[in-house]
């Protein structure tokens, strides 16, 4: 099913509606480490400015998707989008983000730096959680380049990460 | 898993049972990521639970 929300997203791209994505969230944890069950898939969109926001959002909705609270409904998957005009790191994120292919679907999926460091803004229970594993796969060098960058004092990445670190 | 029911030490039971946890993460680790997606889904019936 996921393949399926997956060409769509591309044909999305191919259509000029997005200019690119990456799989973040619980699909792009199971993709380094194991599966967990989730409701939704978190899709990260590169979004250079308003009116691209504009176009994206003017075609979910005249294509007809169903909206269910927080989430685009398609092919039955809720998904969760995520556009860069939110923050820059997202368009950071998917511009960094790894090329890989599902059933031969070409896609891409969060690094496992940026990837932590999207554990690291969110930092629910379930995040810090996973987090520690994800470390072991992580350069730690380009993740405290990413964290530095994007730590502030709303969202204290490094002070989180140190956190972490410190429990381990 | 069997074995872990007839263990009767606190230790030895979690000692085993942490062993055996990891062996699971660890296959479910191996699997490829069209695999893992399968697994990932929640099916309609699990939706309400």
């Amino acid at each position: 099913m996921e393949e399926k929300v997956i060409k769509r997203l591309n044909r999305l791209r191919e259509i000029e509606v997005i200019e690119d994505y990456a799989i973040g969230g619980a699909h792009a944890v199971a993709y380094y480490l194991e599966p967990v069950k989730t409701l939704d898939l978190d899709i990260f969109v590169f979004v250079e400015s308003d009116q691209d926001f504009y176009i994206f959002r003017t075609y979910i909705k005249k294509a007809g998707f169903k909206i269910r609270g927080t989430h685009v409904i398609i092919d039955d998957i809720p998904v969760h989008f995520l556009p860069g005009s939110l923050h820059p790191f997202i368009n950071e994120a998917v511009r960094k983000a790894k090329r890989i292919r599902v059933r031969n679907i070409p896609t891409k999926v969060l690094t496992v730096e940026y990837l932590i460091a999207s554990l690291l803004m969110a930092f629910r229970l379930k995040d810090k959680m996973v987090i520690p594993d994800l470390l072991e796969l992580a350069d730690m060098g380009k993740l405290k380049k990413i964290i530095e960058r994007f730590a502030d004092e709303e969202t204290p990445l490094d002070k989180r990460l140190q956190r972490i670190l410190e429990s381990l | 898993m069997k074995r872990l029911l007839w263990i009767k030490d606190y230790k030895e039971f979690w000692k085993a049972f942490n062993q055996q946890r990891m062996r699971e993460r660890r296959k479910l680790r191996s699997l490829s990521f069209r695999k893992k997606l399968e697994v990932m889904r929640i099916k309609p019936s699990e939706e309400r639970r």
